[in-house]
């Protein structure tokens, strides 16, 4: 998978999308980010499979957003995932999912 | 014709085979302690050094690099770091010995270390993300594995040669 196929899977979803850093935040966006190798495959002295992970994060002062299932039906195909947390911010007013998933790329 | 078949010996091997067995059986539970021992410990340096490398990275934990989040690392009061840990190595239901690492207790302030620990792993609409213990079971968790291998393979060892 090319990463950028994560970022158009994700621009459909309609809220703005943005790549480690959200600036200008509005009242619903998305964060997506790879941040490492979960695992890798080796043969003739070299990597031939590398399995990059990383992290989806959406924020909404929504109940019940629509969004949420929209971005889980969207990554499907891409890459594959897990919902890893769901936090209400007090502070904010913002609900944060944070997905975590992992797409295998050739070396 | 007379026809003997001396078993003694073999009697004796069996009897030593089954002592052995009995051996493993009755220190297995110590094996799989000392397995989770070292593969805890092994997960819980590595998330340390991960948190370590986060509280004393100068740059601003903010998204925006906001002022009020600059120079973190020089206000730490290294609550969070005291507050991360080892259970108790424990058999749980399932009869699997296993430990959890985390975070327990509160900082200076009354805020939670799970809380600050989980703000600082997947970030906040404030704080930018810097994961720390998912890298640190990916980076290691093969290893871990290998070490507790190796432990228990010494266990048995010992016992059967």
């Amino acid at each position: 998978m090319r990463f950028d196929a994560l970022k158009a899977a994700l621009l459909t979803v309609g809220v703005p999308v943005s790549h480690y850093v959200a600036h200008k935040q509005t009242d619903k966006y998305i964060v997506w980010a790879e941040d490492g190798q979960a695992g890798s495959q080796c043969g003739d002295d070299g990597a031939t499979n590398q399995i990059v992970q990383g992290t989806v994060d959406y924020f909404t002062k929504a109940e019940y957003d629509e969004n949420v299932g929209a971005i889980q039906t969207v990554m499907n195909g891409v890459v594959s995932w897990r919902l890893n947390s769901v936090q209400y911010e007090d502070d904010t007013g913002y609900i944060h999912y944070e997905w975590v998933w992992e797409s295998v790329h050739g070396v | 014709m007379e026809f003997k078949v001396d078993v003694s010996h073999a009697m004796q091997g069996l009897d030593d085979f089954t002592m052995r067995l009995s051996s493993l059986l009755v220190e297995s539970d110590e094996a799989a302690k000392e397995a989770v021992y070292v593969g805890a410990g092994i997960l819980a340096d590595e998330v340390r050094k991960n948190l370590k490398a986060n509280i004393e990275d100068p740059a601003s934990a903010a998204k925006n690099g906001k002022s009020a989040f600059k120079r973190l690392h020089q206000k730490s009061t290294g609550d969070l770091e005291k507050g991360f840990g080892i259970t108790p190595i424990k058999i749980g239901r399932d009869g699997n010995w296993n430990a959890k690492i985390g975070f327990s207790g509160y900082d200076s302030k009354g805020v939670p270390n799970q809380l600050k620990a989980r703000a600082m792993e997947s970030g906040t609409a404030k704080l930018r993300k810097r994961p720390f213990v998912r890298p640190a079971l990916n980076a290691k968790r093969a290893a871990a594995m290998d070490a507790m291998r190796e432990k228990v393979s010494d266990r048995i060892k010992g016992i059967t040669e």
